[in-house]
């Protein structure tokens, strides 16, 4: 069963957004209204996620992208303005909430702290346990869920979740939520605290459930060079506010804008914004480290013989 | 020369000892560290890095070998509480270091348990909020700080104890950027005009580069001890001991690989681009 | 929901009472609560109710701040007004009101309302304590008065920091419960559905990751406190000095006469 074919139908959406698994429609999140605490976290957002896509919500602490990101699942109900998730409108009452979670899957910031099980095995299995699945069919995707996560389900499920490293608890973790066969997989700060080996294993996986398991993966990240590598759109959350919403490599071009909002641009641009400022003709819309090598090398070789051009020419 | 202000002599931790649990954390491990200097220590995950950060103020003691700061010997007993007031220490989790619900009191908390008289507290304390550009927070209670901030107090309180040297043990790991910049700047801050020692535990490389001097652990052992410009051209022995390459550093080995001979050690992204930019005849 | 419970109710002002030495507030507190219990008639009540609407007016807090900390209680106040009016069983009192087995007397009402007064003027003094005291303050001040009874083997530093730290970290474990509960909802998990047992287990998956999580906290602080020179409550200051001034002087003068004033007009005639 892939998670495209057990997605059901959705016929609320219009047919221009058929393709739209998450739509919001104006939606604002005020916390505390109507108390001197008051505050606004998102504002206005409107914004549609379509299936199979890979995108990255970036913006400074605060900038209301984990508030956001918790109504794609309806763990919030916007105070203004719509949800819909797969077809599902939030702002109903009676809405089915359970189809939405089953739908969504949502990872927070460190998630290893919600591991509680005596096993991993158990652990991965409460998702699928919770959805009513019978004994055979949780056991088959806990096996499929940790298989997906680069763990041998015959060495880690009997052990406790507490005896393993931390990047292998997280996995566990994010394991725990694939079980659950979501069509959207919505990864809040996935790599926070672990080394570099660890980050680009979890990276790593999740690049590959897109590619192989075709989940729709949204990003949450403050790192830009993670976002700019791996993701295809870039939306860039600013006060509450969508301030850009972009494909990767137009939103990298604009990097003035992203310095104004107290984002870092990933370092690779940065060096090619240098450059050009510098008076280097590069490309400023290379993303990697590759693509970036390539593009200096070739813009310094494309100048020294110009340069003797010009030289020829005097 | 000055005698060092931390000396690690065949350092050997083992956790459990006797006992079948027995882990050995570190291996023999030696090295000095000058008064001033500022000194990344990187390694993977279960490198031995935060084992030989305790050892640096006592919070545990040599299985073989031997720590000494400013010359004191942290297996003796009665060095315990002068060593602890000499090196100061920033944990990673800003929320599990702060012990009481105001600021200043907690900047406080280390003087007080000196038994440092009360008024001389008061004058410590303004001055170390000042320090780090916490005064005009002195009132709030942390759990309404930033991370970055709650790692700026947790400075405070150990700069109130007037130490030599500061160990940050991943202080930054959970810091969004801005935290992670404003933690950092407060270190080059504290090193440049209060000449305050800095060891910095990490694994971000690019924190690493600001450095003077890198010490690499692998599996317990002291695998490299360079300034970062000579370390990070080592690109291939950086990735068989799990640690990647700064960006830039990156980009520099794949020009030089190219053929494009860039000077070999930028390791920050301002050094490298004035690099290329020379190169190219653009500077 | 729990946020208002936790941030305390301490409403900070630069009043009198604000800033007198939370030793005088606590012990006058604890003489008022006494004075309420000795005092046996209205007019003592009266007195009273004058103090704390003078300690009130002289600190400065809003009165719907005031008001609002009885709020709970009113529940309660009211009740055992209606219990001491329907059942108090005056079998030889003035009756006002009979039907069935409910008999309403003179006296019932009276004593009634005179459980209800007490009530109020109690939790009002108790709350015009934290209302005006930070619980640092207040923390002060109890290891302060504790301290003489160390020798009889009362551990008052060892309380003091542990209530330090409790202020400290119950915002932080609130915000961890809320992220954990979210994060198993998010996991399909039901906490709101099924009956008492269903739900005592749906806590389990909240319960277990807390406690894993409040103890790595205790062991990080532990550490983080060794490191900072810790050593228990033996040769150490404190940065904060209370001040025993002209107006705790003045207010501990006026709530001995004034207590001693009602016990003396509110005796059981």
């Amino acid at each position: 069963m892939s998670p495209r074919a057990a997605s059901p139908d959705h016929p609320e959406i219009a047919p221009a957004n058929a393709d739209a698994v998450i739509a919001c429609e104006d939606v604002s999140h005020v916390y505390q209204a109507g108390t001197p605490l008051e505050s606004v976290a998102v504002q206005g957002v409107s914004l549609r996620i379509g299936r199979g896509e890979f995108v990255g919500i970036v913006g400074p602490t605060g900038s209301g992208k984990s508030t956001l990101v918790q109504h794609f699942n309806g763990l919030l109900r916007p105070t203004s303005g719509r949800v819909i998730v797969a077809g599902e409108s939030l702002d109903r009452r009676g809405a089915d909430v359970r189809k939405v979670r089953r739908t969504v899957g949502l990872l927070f910031q460190y998630p290893e702290h919600q591991l509680f099980e005596e096993t991993v095995a158990r652990d991965v299995a409460f998702g699928p346990r919770n959805l009513g699945l019978d004994e055979e069919d949780v056991e088959e995707r806990v096996t499929w869920a940790l298989r997906l996560v680069g763990l041998d389900p015959e060495r880690f499920g009997p052990r406790s979740p507490f005896s393993l490293s931390g990047g292998e608890m997280r996995r566990v973790a994010i394991a725990g939520v694939l079980a659950m066969k979501p069509a959207v997989l919505v990864l809040d700060e996935p790599t926070a605290g672990l080394d570099p080996v660890g980050r680009r294993e979890i990276l790593d996986r999740v690049q590959s459930l897109r590619a192989e398991q075709k989940i729709t993966i949204v990003l949450v990240a403050h790192s830009m060079d993670d976002v700019a590598r791996l993701c295809e759109r870039i939306v860039v959350l600013h006060q509450g506010r969508v301030a850009l919403d972009a494909p990767t490599r137009a939103a990298f071009s604009a990097a003035d804008r992203l310095r104004e909002i107290g984002l870092d641009v990933p370092r690779v641009s940065d060096l090619l914004w240098r450059l050009r400022a510098g008076g280097l003709p590069v490309r400023t819309d290379r993303l990697t480290v590759a693509e970036a090598v390539d593009e200096i090398a070739r813009t310094m070789r494309a100048g020294a013989s110009g340069g003797r051009r010009e030289r020829g020419d005097a | 020369m000055p005698a060092p202000l931390l000396e690690v002599e065949n350092l050997t931790h083992v956790y459990h000892p006797q006992t079948a649990r027995a882990v050995r954390a570190l291996e023999d491990v030696s090295f000095t560290v000058a008064h001033g200097e500022f000194v990344a220590i990187i390694g993977g995950n279960g490198s031995g890095k935060s084992t030989l950060a305790r050892h640096l103020n006592a919070l545990l003691l040599p299985t073989g070998g031997r720590v000494r700061v400013d010359g004191l010997d942290t297996a003796v007993d009665e060095h315990l509480w002068e060593i602890r007031r000499r090196v100061g220490m920033v944990f990673q989790n800003p929320d599990n270091q702060l012990v009481t619900s105001i600021v200043e009191e907690d900047v406080a908390f280390g003087p007080e348990n000196l038994g440092v008289p009360p008024a001389e507290i008061r004058v410590r304390v303004d001055a170390a909020l000042a320090a780090v550009r916490m005064s005009a927070l002195r009132e709030r209670p942390p759990h309404l700080l930033s991370g970055g901030q709650k790692q700026r107090v947790a400075i405070a309180g150990i700069l109130a104890l007037r130490p030599s040297c500061i160990v940050f043990d991943e202080a930054t790991t959970m810091l969004d950027p801005a935290g992670q910049r404003e933690v950092m700047e407060s270190a080059r801050c504290l090193r440049d005009e209060s000449g305050i020692t800095i060891i910095a535990i990490t694994h971000n490389m690019d924190e690493a580069a600001t450095a003077d001097r890198i010490l690499v652990l692998h599996e317990g052992r002291l695998a490299l001890d360079a300034p970062p410009r000579q370390l990070f051209t080592e690109a291939a022995r950086l990735r068989a001991l799990r640690l990647d390459l700064p960006e830039a550093a990156q980009v520099a080995d794949g020009l030089r690989r190219r053929g494009v001979a860039v000077e070999a050690g930028r390791v920050e992204i301002a050094g490298l681009a004035e690099a290329i930019l020379a190169l190219a005849g653009r500077r | 929901m729990f946020r208002g419970l936790v941030a305390g109710q301490y409403v900070p002002r630069r009043s009198f009472v604000h800033g007198l030495d939370p030793r005088t507030k606590i012990l006058a507190s604890l003489a008022l609560i006494t004075v309420i219990f000795l005092v046996g008639d209205f007019p003592g009540y009266g007195v009273l109710a004058a103090l704390v609407i003078a300690s009130i007016a002289a600190s400065w807090l809003p009165i719907l701040a005031v008001l609002r900390g009885l709020r709970p209680i009113l529940f309660l106040v009211v009740l055992t007004f209606l219990l001491q009016v329907f059942l108090g069983g005056h079998d030889d009192g003035t009756v006002l009101w009979g039907g069935g087995p409910f008999v309403v007397t003179r006296e019932g009402v009276r004593e009634g309302a005179f459980v209800a007064v007490r009530l109020l003027i109690l939790v009002t003094s108790t709350s015009l304590l934290t209302l005006t005291t930070s619980p640092m303050d207040l923390t002060e001040g109890l290891e302060r008065l504790l301290r003489p009874f160390r020798r009889v083997g009362v551990p008052a530093h060892e309380l003091a920091m542990m209530m330090t730290i409790a202020l400290r970290f119950v915002p932080t474990l609130i915000d961890e419960t809320e992220k954990i509960m979210k994060a198993q909802m998010a996991r399909g998990a039901e906490l709101q559905s099924g009956n008492l047992f269903q739900r005592a287990r749906a806590m389990i998956p909240i319960l277990v990751p807390l406690f894993v999580s409040a103890f790595r906290r205790a062991d990080e602080l532990a550490l983080a406190m060794e490191a900072r020179c810790y050593r228990g409550g033996e040769g150490r200051t404190r940065m904060r000095q209370l001040r025993f001034g002209a107006g705790d002087l003045f207010a501990a003068f006026t709530v001995t006469a004034v207590g001693a004033l009602a016990v003396w007009w509110g005796r059981v005639s």
